[in-house]
């Protein structure tokens, strides 16, 4: 690592040896650029700029840098015996110019796309501000679509991500703390929060959790998801991520702090509950009755996505009593001459469900519509007509499937936890199932997530805590922020403000 | 610490293991390996033996699975017996859960269905809200092995005709707990539906109509479907149905159909002069569907002639069917004796033990009043012109 063994290296006076200490250090590296020219009416005026070609902007490099130093009548205008300066104030038209002599801060900074400006008779540098590379401009993202709502979505630019951001909270108050993580890839990372509003002690927790990170490579705010997570074996999610801004800000805005990481449009947020895997930011901009209506489906779906199959083995093979005696028979019928048992052409499917899922993901899109014939026709009708599964069984399968992609931040959840329930029914019938059911309501209520309890909200029904789980109250009436989160300062509306005192 | 973690993980797997293996009874079957017992026939069969006729549904290949009926026979000393000898046949376990109906041939009936009651009770399987009824002129089997009109199957069609009876209530609606529960109660004495063979386009089908009078567990008499229809009346069991009155009117016979809407039976023993009577008062809506005249019979007095001739019918047939009772089939089917442990308790222990010579000349005093709400689609008779 270049900090250990370069930290006895310093700048000289000589501009030669300065440069020559940086192509040493940057040796093999064929885009690092050194541009020697000099003053036009100031032949001691010999200067070198240094950056990596395609990281700077090359038009503010030549406009704003060469042309300026190489132009001007340095002689006469400028105090010759503090050159450095009367550039950095006078000549060089740069937004931000900083003075360093540190060799580790100077790397650093042109690795990342500024350009290193050295003066002959001079040991220290300018790092001028010129980052310029290509970056995908801000569009909606893929990963959640709203018909209501703003289109943008966070890009892989950590600085587009955070004016996304303060250009819908223009509060004074929204703090972001930077800070790099990965010793090798030196990801600009930053804490977001909003000052006066966020939870106690939550940026504390997650800058000593950020504080413990040791790796090299950071390359997606995945990886500090996972590093940062409470429960780290449980298949729920305990740290929040979203591709969205409107979301990022609403979280910013009920108390909870942001994780921005450079080259990542995943923004991350805590502390995370269950209830917020339930919410769309569509749910707030639309209809409260049809929001909490889409919401109360979303929910029930989610259950459903891990219980149907599990409840259909069990009530199939277990207790026959519970069918009406029609469908006893028509599902009898379906079955008649299959010889595979239920719950191994249920696994089967289910299984071979996820890898057309997985294979649609990543196939290109014009591969992508053979999957879904093979999918459909070929394992589903065929498999039928040849009597290898039955035909609920394939309605199960599909039904489970399109429950699943309704919440699909909780894919993680539902796999493992269909498969879970899915043993147990096959196994011990009802019976086995609610034994699942305790096990994961067990499981839930005893995790938390950055000290907040993980169901938090689930089981009130009380006026201001519940008014935002399962259903999404009318605007007028949400006077408050949730609580725990939002305890701070809970009033949200001006109305809020008598009724706060209950809750103190 | 260490020590906890292993009595935490050791008292999991305990709370897991003996939650798994100790629970009750636990059975994996595929579904296609039920036979599913769509209704069952008990007759007398030879040397005392009962005679078990099971039809279950089989569910065919491919698209066109309809459902077909098949008829196994057994005999057995029991009737658990003779069931679990049908494995033996079929290859197939018996399902029970879904069985509609127990037929009981009359000569099982008179001799006592105490045994045929215990095991559909009992047994884990079979439930308790299955119909009862006694077949009538043929054998228990025989109704099994007829040919059903709208169904394929004839368990499954004698249920919807039970289903269906409360429009019609010529028989009744009488499931194995109720029939148990009557059973047992000193105060009130078992009925069940009767089913008799009726040839229908020259087969012949099952055909639901009529009562199954039960003293104790054994059979002691038929009622009609019209004598049903009186005793469901003051049962209060009423929902529907049809009174067909006879009016005279200037030595001319008018007929009407009276569809009753609601009815309401109060049956309340009093106990006048050291005797209990029964007061039974009955009010019934109806609304006249149907008559064979031209007369108005929405004005006043014409409908006052003809609730009178509907009340004065309904109150006849009643007391028709109380007498029968108390002389013929000498069973309390009312449920009196019921009424009066719920109105006074103590004159019911003094006279619980003799309670049906009690019965026998027990006195009623049957009130019946028909309200004619409406005359349905029209207002005015239809007038025959030409």
């Amino acid at each position: 690592m270049y900090k250990k063994s370069l930290n006895n290296r310093e700048l000289t006076t000589s501009l030669e040896q300065n440069i020559s200490l940086f192509e040493g250090i940057f040796k093999g590296d064929a885009t690092f650029v050194t541009r020697r020219f000099q003053n036009k009416h100031l032949p001691a005026a010999k200067c070198c700029v240094l950056y990596f070609d395609g990281m700077v902007n090359i038009e503010v490099l030549n406009e704003n840098i060469i042309i300026p130093v190489l132009d001007n009548d340095l002689s006469q205008q400028i105090d010759n015996e503090n050159l450095l300066d009367e550039l950095q104030y006078k000549v060089i038209a740069a937004n931000k110019i900083k003075v360093s002599a540190d060799i580790d801060t100077i790397i650093g900074s042109v690795i990342s796309g500024e350009t290193l400006f050295l003066l002959e008779g001079y040991d220290t540098a300018l790092i001028i501000s010129s980052q310029g590379w290509e970056k995908r401009t801000v569009a909606e993202p893929e990963s959640a679509r709203v018909v209501r709502g703003p289109r943008d979505g966070f890009t892989e630019s950590i600085k587009v991500n955070l004016s996304l951001v303060r250009r819908r909270i223009k509060d004074p108050g929204l703090k972001i703390k930077f800070r790099k993580i990965g010793t090798r890839t030196q990801t600009e990372t930053c804490i977001c929060y909003i000052e006066g509003l966020v939870m106690d002690g939550i940026v504390k927790e997650l800058e000593s959790r950020l504080d413990k990170i040791d790796i090299d490579a950071v390359l997606d705010s995945g990886y500090i998801q996972e590093l940062i997570r409470d429960e780290p074996f449980s298949p729920f999610e305990t740290v929040g991520a979203s591709e969205r801004p409107d979301v990022i800000a609403s979280k910013l805005l009920e108390g909870r702090a942001a994780l921005f990481v450079d080259s990542s449009p995943f923004v991350l947020t805590v502390p995370f509950i269950l209830a917020e895997a339930g919410q769309a930011n569509e749910d707030y901009y639309n209809n409260y009755i049809f929001s909490s209506i889409n919401r109360l489906l979303r929910t029930t779906s989610a259950i459903m996505s891990f219980t149907v199959p599990a409840l259909f083995q069990a009530i199939v093979t277990f207790h026959q009593e519970m069918l009406p005696t029609q469908l006893l028979l028509s599902i009898s019928a379906a079955r008649e001459g299959v010889p595979i048992p239920t719950v191994f052409s249920l696994f089967t499917m289910l299984i071979i469900f996820d890898i057309v899922r997985e294979a649609g993901i990543r196939m290109p899109a014009p591969i992508g519509q053979t999957i879904s014939i093979v999918g459909t026709l070929v394992l589903g009708q065929a498999a039928v007509e040849a009597k290898l599964v039955s035909a609920p069984v394939v309605i199960i399968t599909a039904l489970t499937g399109i429950l699943t992609l309704l919440n699909r931040n909780l894919v993680t959840v539902t796999i493992v936890l269909r498969f879970l329930f899915l043993a147990a029914a096959a196994f011990f019938g009802i019976y086995g199932f609610i034994f699942a059911f305790i096990i994961t309501t067990v499981h839930l209520m005893s995790i938390r997530s950055f000290g907040v309890p993980y169901m938090l909200g689930v089981t009130t029904v009380r006026d201001h805590d519940g008014q935002d789980i399962w259903i999404r109250a009318p605007w007028w009436t949400m006077t408050l922020r949730p609580k725990i989160i939002g305890m701070r300062n809970l009033a949200r509306q001006a109305s809020g403000k008598d009724r706060r005192k209950r809750w103190k | 610490m260490e020590m906890r973690t292993r009595m935490a993980a050791l008292l999991t797997a305990i709370v897991i293991m003996s939650a798994t293996l100790l629970s009750g009874c636990w059975n994996l079957t595929e579904i296609d390996q039920l036979a599913v017992v769509a209704g069952v026939a008990i007759d007398k069969g030879q040397n005392d033996r009962l005679r078990i006729t099971v039809e279950t549904v089989e569910v065919g290949f491919g698209k066109e699975s309809e459902p077909k009926p098949r008829i196994l026979t057994m005999e057995g000393e029991t009737i658990f017996d003779a069931v679990r000898h049908i494995v033996s046949m079929l290859g197939k376990r018996l399902y029970w859960s879904h069985a509609k109906v127990v037929i009981i041939c009359p000569e099982l009936a008179e001799d006592g269905v105490l045994q045929v009651l215990d095991w559909f009770s009992r047994d884990s399987e079979t439930r308790t809200d299955i119909n009862i009824l006694v077949s009538k002129g043929v054998t228990a089997s025989e109704i099994l092995m007829s040919h059903p009109i709208s169904e394929t199957v004839v368990s499954y069609e004698i249920h919807k005709i039970l289903d269906s009876q409360k429009r019609l209530n010529h028989a009744p609606d009488i499931e194995v707990w109720k029939f148990a529960n009557e059973m047992e109660s000193k105060g009130i004495a078992a009925i069940a539906p009767v089913v008799e063979l009726k040839s229908v386009d020259s087969v012949k089908g099952p055909n639901v109509d009529g009562t199954a009078i039960f003293r104790g567990d054994k059979l002691s008499g038929f009622a009609d479907g019209i004598d049903t229809m009186c005793l469901l009346f003051i049962r209060d069991e009423i929902s529907g149905g049809i009174l067909v009155v006879k009016e005279e009117d200037r030595g001319k016979e008018n007929e009407a159909s009276l569809e009753i809407l609601n009815s309401k039976t109060k049956v309340s023993p009093v106990i006048r002069n050291g005797s209990v009577e029964i007061d039974i008062s009955v009010k019934t809506d109806v609304a006249i569907d149907e008559i064979n005249t031209s007369i108005n019979m929405m004005t006043e007095d014409r409908r006052n002639k003809l609730r009178l001739a509907a009340e004065n019918m309904l109150k006849a047939r009643i007391e028709g069917i109380i007498e029968k009772a108390q002389k013929e089939y000498a069973a309390d089917i009312f449920g009196f004796g019921d009424k009066l442990r719920k109105k006074h308790p103590s004159a019911w222990s003094i006279m619980e033990q003799d309670w049906h010579n009690t019965f026998k000349d027990l006195k009623t005093n049957v009130e019946v009043e028909v309200q004619i709400s409406n005359s349905t689609m029209l207002s005015k008779p239809l007038e025959v012109g030409y």
